[in-house]
């Protein structure tokens, strides 16, 4: 979702992220069954009011969690980021803005600040995918399915397996997640009534607006006589889906308490994420793909490229934030992850390569924000992991399998999480 | 041990400069990476002191194995037959292949034989096929494959791009999920311009035909004569449902290609 994918990437990843290694299932497993049309007011006197949203986004090319949380405290960074450091805070323009005394934020997410100072926004250091992989493909396959070198055998994703283990919110919604991109993400795959959209605002059929009604007629016909009960299902759902999204106006989608978000691809995706929520619908997770953070060549953490990704980010979830927050729509949780951390050296591009332990955030009515969870292990030359990276101190999975339980009603970790040497460890991210 | 557990030093050079097509042409074998010792791998004793031929005598050992030999046959069977080959047909291939000596062209004509083909069940088709013969089916003539390389990967069926090394899932449940993707790509192809595919419909079905004549044309396109006759139906009434434009001429082929019938092999 990015037009920076192919610029600063290595190779493996511009090959990759031609859009195209993000796309699996279309439609994930079938719908075994076809529920009854719900009527929408059926939607709130049956919903499992209880449970959060989760929408979570990745950051496709290994975001620089040191840029994205500066730990300012630390003298090292200085001397490993010669060139690339954000500046100490007070240290004149383009400093970083302190957040706890140790760690800051960069100008370019200054628009978080106001998230953190509300306590609904947490950030995670010195965090990642316990495996040693330095792969963009690798990583990003393991993270989303969920298991450090998973077996082959294992292709459904976690949040995929969270909803499939997991009645819906809402009995009955033809909708339960969607993916906002090109295809379906990894994380997603094995989901129950999920689709990929990639634009909330065209989720209609192809073809001439005045032959729409004699369109659905011939389909709805074709298919309640087709011999094959998936597909006939799979057909209901599907139009129940195009009818359910195209009840929701998210082009005269007007946000509260006067937020505004950024008029960029994030922007549009989160604040259609936004419309969904409000329109309480059954949705229970969204996924959010954003490319062009792997930033090996002229990384522009305070004015270049990854400002302008900072930027957007940051300012789509504050505007997320302040316009939830302030309609009593807080029942939401967003997390921010990437496949890993980059290395702690700059590189002679004024660029950082390949790296292990990154940050995530966290973002919620629920979260225990305005505050930095990490057992941060340092990063003098003797604390960095294979001599070059942050480690990971703290496992991504830990961050999520707490928020599916506490918050998405999830009792069966063990299901999303499948790994005979794992079992998680909650840190807290939760009040 | 099973060969997976084994520390073979064989590897690919994954340098990040190579395109994802070449890394798998460089083999390399790195002697650091090599356990010399003595080992036993699926019921074979291998001497310590080897090196690259350890892997060589695995894989050779694995290539007669007798699950080999199923394993192969009952993929073919499930790609060209249908979802659940009975256990004489994987037999009959499976030994093929042992007789052969893994000889596939020969495997296939065991598997394609016209008695099996006659009796197979229908399958899904999968989204790449589905593109591929709609494609077919009209005629068309792909001008820039990128707007099809674009539908291919919204529809999670890009080529080569399955990451574990088991291949697509070739499974209905899997594929019959969201439906929009197959259905626009059908109304698209037909009556737009937007996948860069001609289609020379003006001749393919004249407007001037009657609706029945068109639905008869288009069954015969679509389906060699077979369209069920509530698809039939539905097109013929489509095409008697206003004026008869070249859009709505279009869009009946679309919505034929779009039917279930259209979905299954």
């Amino acid at each position: 979702m990015s037009k920076h994918d192919e610029q600063k990437g290595c190779a493996e990843f511009n090959h990759l992220s031609r859009r195209k290694f993000l796309g699996l299932s279309a439609g994930a497993l079938a719908a075994a069954a076809a529920p009854a049309w719900l009527p929408k007011v059926a939607f709130a006197t049956t919903a499992d009011g209880s449970r959060d949203v989760l929408i979570s986004i990745f950051l496709r090319g290994g975001a620089d969690g040191l840029t994205l949380v500066v730990p300012h405290g630390e003298d090292a960074y200085y001397d490993l980021r010669p060139t690339l450091a954000i500046p100490r805070p007070g240290s004149g323009a383009n400093s970083a803005i302190d957040l706890d005394g140790f760690f800051g934020l960069p100008p370019a997410m200054a628009a978080l600040k106001e998230a953190y100072d509300d306590d609904a926004l947490l950030f995670v250091h010195a965090t990642g995918l316990p495996d040693p992989t330095r792969s963009h493909f690798s990583a990003m396959y393991f993270m989303e399915v969920g298991r450090p070198s998973p077996p082959t055998s294992l292709f459904t994703g976690w949040l995929g397996r969270h909803l499939a283990t997991t009645p819906a919110a809402v009995p009955g919604a033809p909708l339960r997640a969607l993916g906002l991109g090109y295809g379906l993400p990894r994380s997603l795959v094995g989901a129950p009534q999920t689709v990929p959209v990639r634009d909330l605002g065209d989720v209609g059929l192809a073809g001439d607006e005045a032959l729409a009604p004699g369109r659905r007629r011939a389909l709805d016909a074709m298919y309640a006589a087709a011999t094959d009960s998936l597909l006939k299902a799979s057909a209901n759902n599907t139009t129940r889906t195009i009818d359910l999204l195209q009840r929701i106006d998210f082009a005269g989608y007007q946000p509260a308490g006067g937020a505004e978000y950024p008029d960029d691809e994030f922007g549009n995706a989160i604040k259609s994420t936004a419309a969904l929520i409000k329109a309480q619908v059954g949705v229970e997770a969204a996924t959010i793909d954003l490319s062009g953070w792997d930033s090996h060549e002229e990384m522009g953490a305070i004015d270049g490229d990854l400002a302008v990704l900072m930027t957007s980010l940051s300012r789509g979830l504050a505007a997320f934030h302040k316009d939830l927050f302030t309609s009593g729509f807080d029942r939401v949780v967003v997390t921010v992850q990437s496949e890993f951390g980059r290395n702690a050296n700059e590189n002679a591009s004024r660029g950082c390569d390949h790296g292990h332990g990154g940050a995530m955030i966290v973002l919620g009515g629920q979260v225990a924000g305005g505050r930095i969870l990490a057992d941060w292990p340092g990063l003098a030359p003797d604390k960095l992991y294979e001599e070059q990276d942050l480690q990971i101190t703290i496992d991504y999975r830990d961050i999520l399998a707490e928020i599916l339980q506490k918050r998405l009603g999830n009792t069966n970790l063990a299901a999303v999480f499948p790994d005979p040497g794992y079992s998680p460890s909650f840190k807290g991210v939760i009040r | 041990m099973t060969p997976g557990e084994l520390y073979f030093g064989d590897n690919f050079d994954l340098s990040y400069e190579l395109p994802v097509a070449a890394i798998y042409r460089n083999f390399k074998f790195e002697p650091d990476a090599h356990d010399f010792g003595a080992k036993r791998v699926i019921g074979l004793n291998i001497p310590a002191g080897g090196g690259v031929t350890d892997a060589e005598k695995v894989i050779a050992r694995l290539a007669i194995h007798p699950n080999t030999a199923r394993h192969i046959a009952t993929k073919l069977l499930i790609y060209f037959w249908g979802y659940e080959p009975p256990a004489t047909y994987v037999n009959r291939a499976a030994t093929v292949f042992r007789n052969t000596g893994g000889d596939i062209k020969a495997m296939l004509r065991t598997v394609l034989q016209r008695a099996w083909m006659e009796t197979a069940p229908a399958k899904l088709k999968r989204p790449f096929h589905y593109a591929a013969s709609a494609v077919r089916a009209t005629f068309g003539a792909v001008d820039d494959p990128g707007p099809l390389f674009d539908h291919l990967s919204d529809s999670g069926h890009l080529p080569y791009y399955w990451s574990p090394p088991n291949g697509y899932p070739d499974t209905r449940v899997y594929w019959s999920g969201f439906l929009r993707n197959r259905w626009n790509f059908s109304l698209d192809l037909s009556s737009s311009d937007s996948l860069g595919i001609r289609i020379d419909l003006d001749h393919l079905l004249p407007r001037n035909l009657t609706p029945q004549a068109l639905t008869t044309r288009i069954n015969a396109l679509v389906a060699n004569g077979k369209l069920a006759p509530v698809t039939q139906n539905a097109v013929r009434d489509f095409l008697r449902g206003g004026q008869r434009t070249a859009q709505r001429v279009h869009e009946a082929l679309g919505l034929a290609l779009a039917s279930p019938d259209f979905q299954e092999f």
